[in-house]
């Protein structure tokens, strides 16, 4: 899964001479929470609302409530946006965004071919990628289980399932409570609660956490 | 994996009679960017957002100066801007679960409850993790990509052949595919030579989408 398959394009972008006023609402029409800043074609910043939000002009105690406003209004997103910017092309694993995002604490990643904007991926695509995963949407037996940290595990199991006739709609690994094991959740249909709980039993090691 | 394997746990909180700005300073002291709001027995009231805060106003904001205004906002409360409906799971909530809650929502996290009690909070962040995790996003190996027929015991074979190659999966992952009839798999694997992989792995495969060493 790159991060191709799952951007958002084309983009609403904004010119580092946009009002912050007229960034805010472009945001709040559109109910998006960042704007990449684009200048003859080339990214040159991002902004987001919390960028917008804390923005103030300096010396706003000597303004009254309306001096305030205007000056705002007159702020052009260049002084307050992020720049150099963290990008990701279209060809990044979504794994490698979200890693990313994580790492950098950002909600979004602008997408550049060439120096040339052309998409943008953010925390909430990345969301849905992993209810699709694990297929928050689908209907099914849910098991998670304690597996033994070693090749061939998940070929055991899968094909034991299989035997009794589950169909797998999902199926996620992650850490388990140390190095030596893994968690794995797995949904499935077609297959009966007790069955599958006597399928999984028939490999070695393998310890059922819950089932549901 | 469920959401008291990965919530946080004792979460911050505040009382209704807290002010904006002192949630907002707990906020950035604390990194966080939302706080449960819990009465003086401890029962959860409501909870405030960053964002809940920083559109916080005084009601007649039109006609004041900067000096009465900042006099008004210094009194407002967490109380006046709090949400009070608050969507709550349990430890017990699947994670999946949890995040499918977020999105249908639109929020950012959920105050994790045992009874009345408030026994964490499960955010954006903490999914995020786990969805590295599932992904292997931390970890070397060949990642590959393909298409395969929605059909049973079609993991069992890949999976199979996989652990006759010696290799050991890292990840793997499952994903809607181009249309109903098949599905998107992602696997990181270690331990095993890229082309001998792709080429065991060609005859039960509609495509093989993407391969690399990461």
């Amino acid at each position: 899964m790159l991060v191709k398959e799952r951007m958002t394009s084309p983009v609403i972008k904004i010119t580092p001479n946009t009002s912050v006023q007229d960034a805010l609402e472009l945001m709040r029409e559109n109910k998006i929470r960042r704007l990449p800043v684009v200048e003859r074609g080339k990214l040159v910043g991002i902004v987001t609302e919390r960028d917008l939000l804390y923005a103030t002009p300096s010396p706003a105690t000597t303004l009254s409530i309306q001096e305030m406003h205007y000056v705002l209004s007159k702020l052009p997103v260049r002084e307050v946006m992020s720049s150099p910017v963290i990008t990701v092309t279209e060809d990044t694993p979504l794994e490698e965004a979200a890693r990313l995002m994580a790492d950098n604490k950002i909600g979004g990643l602008p997408v550049v071919r060439d120096g040339e904007l052309v998409g943008i991926i953010t925390e909430s695509d990345i969301f849905k990628i992993f209810m699709e995963m694990l297929a928050a949407r689908e209907e099914g037996v849910r098991i998670t289980l304690l597996v033994p940290e070693k090749k061939g595990m998940l070929a055991a199991i899968t094909k034991a399932i299989a035997a009794r006739g589950g169909n797998i709609v999902s199926l996620g690994q992650f850490w388990g409570e140390d190095p030596t094991n893994r968690t794995v959740t797995i949904k499935l249909t077609e297959i009966s609660p007790d069955d599958l709980k006597e399928a999984v039993s028939q490999v070695e090691g393998v310890k059922i956490l819950d089932i549901r | 994996m469920l959401v008291h394997e990965r919530m946080s746990h004792h979460p911050i909180t505040v009382t209704p009679d807290v002010t904006v700005h002192e949630a907002l300073n707990i906020m950035r002291r604390e990194k966080v960017r939302r706080l449960p709001v819990v009465d003086e027995n401890g029962k959860l009231v409501g909870i405030v957002s960053e964002k809940d805060l920083l559109y916080a106003s005084p009601s007649s904001a039109k006609e004041l100066n900067v000096y009465e205004l900042q006099y008004l906002l210094s009194k407002l409360t967490v109380g006046e801007v709090m949400t009070r409906d608050v969507i709550t799971v349990t430890e017990y909530t699947p994670l999946e679960e949890a995040a499918r809650i977020m999105v249908d929502n639109k929020i950012g996290g959920l105050p994790v409850m045992r009874g009345d009690k408030l026994v964490g909070i499960i955010t954006e962040t903490d999914i995020f993790k786990v969805f590295l995790e599932l992904l292997g996003a931390r970890e070397r190996g060949v990642r590959l990509t393909i298409l395969v027929p929605e059909q049973k015991g079609v993991l069992a074979s890949i999976t199979g052949t996989i652990a006759e190659l010696g290799g050991n999966i890292i990840a793997l992952g499952t994903f809607l595919g181009e249309d109903p009839s098949n599905r998107t798999v992602t696997i990181k694997v270690e331990g095993v030579d890229k082309d001998k992989l792709v080429n065991a792995l060609r005859s039960q495969v509609i495509e093989v989408l993407d391969v690399r060493e990461v």
